[in-house]
């Protein structure tokens, strides 16, 4: 195909694409832009070619991803995603450096894309969740109060025979209970995969409100904690909430599968471009036959050795939702009868 | 010295009920609001010693009861006891505890509730604000 041609087509092409796209150069003079972000952006005519970004984009969040992508000119650093508000529209701005064959910055492409349909859905979505948890939550939690009432002798003493049942009672309330949060926890996760909070994190601190969380279940099974930090961890990108979501399942898991008066160390640290974290216990160990499907939603070893250990089966997939969205990524070692280890790797920012 | 009251907000009438019976058989008095709003104002007009404070309620959540009791130099010395609707290791949603302890709440339990650790939260705000004066 003759140059000339071939450009004509690229031309074309870019303008029929269903996504609007802007390029700058590394000035952040607009290189190029299609019909569809004319539209969506509101850039009105082609007068605005050659001129810098922010004389002819209004949203000025998305001017500053631009210039931020442009001006900080890391080597590591990759793309900023964020929702804007246009009008009465939801758009999801996509802005990546532009880098020649030698990796010189030479200008920034943004994608845009419409989500004001999706942003609705998710609006149903929520408020569907907030439905359950409170039509489901509250009767579980009352339920559990009344038992445990019951169970004090607050209104009078039980004979062994109701006692028996009632702890029954307050045991399958409470597992209904944890799997209404874990069930609400996966949604929140999903969401949150899409628009995330993200915030640069010192994890130093949500480890430690996690173990102090976590040690009251550890001293219920004697089980030893163990902490190894490094002094000065690396900043991350990420959502608070899911990374404390994430270390309560790993090490809640760790105590749940590790028999009395064993042990669960947590050791965190720099490796590399990433932040490493590795959950170890000298626990039951994971089947070989099951590695491939403990991330699975609701998958649980069904066994002889397990059928004393409650839980909802949703634990690490919540923990494998949250690894994927900070883009990081999760393996696990296990010997069964030795111990399991869970090894953690996220993206340093 | 005269019982010590304490005013319930909670809008779950059974969690509300259940609360009520074991603050009761620990001789406190009890009066109850099911809604925000209610709960403000028994607050401001039946002179409760102590308040136990649903997070998640209709028509005014507990946050903002807590945040224009506190507001107010009328009512402020009041201990707040938050009931946080996070499960015992869920942080995760809207509701988080790190909420409950930005609000001025004296202190806060999550939701599921354990009656002997309830009245100890509340024996221990007693002490503290009984300390203050």
């Amino acid at each position: 195909m003759p140059r000339r041609v071939m450009k004509e087509v690229l031309a074309a092409v870019i303008n029929s694409l269903a996504d609007g796209i802007l390029v700058t150069d590394e000035q952040g003079h607009i290189i190029l832009y299609n019909q569809k972000a004319e539209a969506l952006l509101g850039i009105k005519g082609r007068t605005g070619l050659g001129e810098p970004v922010q004389d002819y984009i209004k949203n000025e969040v998305l001017v500053g991803l631009i210039n931020k992508t442009l001006t900080l000119n890391l080597p590591f650093h990759t793309e900023e995603i964020c929702i804007i508000d246009s009008g009465d529209s939801k758009l999801r701005v996509h802005v990546c450096p532009v880098r020649d064959e030698h990796a010189l910055l030479i200008g920034s492409v943004t994608l845009v894309n419409d989500v004001s349909m999706l942003n609705a859905i998710d609006k149903i979505k929520s408020n569907f969740l907030a439905m359950v948890s409170h039509q489901l939550k509250s009767p579980l939690g009352s339920t559990l109060l009344q038992t445990s009432i019951l169970l004090d002798g607050l209104v009078g003493e039980l004979s062994d025979k109701q006692r028996d049942l009632i702890q029954k009672v307050k045991a399958k309330t409470k597992g209904m209970t944890e799997l209404v949060n874990d069930i609400l926890d996966v949604c929140f996760i999903e969401e949150a995969g899409y628009i995330s909070q993200i915030e640069p994190l010192n994890l130093s601190e949500t480890v430690q409100r996690t173990i102090e969380l976590m040690q009251p279940q550890a001293q219920d099974k004697n089980i030893v904690l163990k902490v190894t930090m490094e002094d000065q961890l690396p900043i991350i990108n990420g959502n608070k909430s899911s990374m404390e979501a994430m270390f309560i399942n790993l090490i809640s898991n760790a105590i749940k599968y590790t028999p009395s008066d064993g042990q669960v160390s947590l050791e965190i640290g720099k490796n590399g471009h990433y932040l490493q974290l590795k959950v170890s216990d000298n626990g039951i160990g994971i089947e070989e036959k099951d590695i491939s499907r403990i991330f699975d939603k609701f998958y649980r070893e069904r066994s002889e050795r397990t059928k004393h250990i409650s839980g909802t089966g949703l634990g690490l997939s919540i923990v494998k939702g949250v690894v994927d969205a900070h883009h990081g990524s999760i393996s696990v070692e296990s010997e069964v009868g030795k111990g399991s280890t869970f090894t953690v790797l996220l993206p340093i920012s | 010295m005269g019982k010590k009251k304490i005013l319930i907000v909670e809008d779950d009438i059974d969690f509300a009920d259940a609360t009520k019976l074991i603050l009761e058989s620990k001789s406190y008095d009890v009066i109850v609001a099911h809604d925000g709003k209610e709960g403000l104002k028994k607050a401001q007009t039946a002179e409760p010693n102590l308040i136990i404070l649903d997070v998640m309620m209709p028509e005014m959540d507990g946050y903002e009861v807590c945040a224009k009791l506190k507001a107010d130099p009328k009512y402020q010395h009041i201990p707040i006891l938050l009931l946080t609707a996070v499960g015992e290791a869920i942080p995760t949603t809207k509701y988080t505890m790190e909420m409950g302890m930005k609000t001025e709440a004296d202190d806060y339990i999550p939701k599921p509730v354990e009656p002997m650790e309830l009245v100890e939260r509340v024996e221990n705000l007693f002490r503290i604000s009984g300390s203050k004066t």
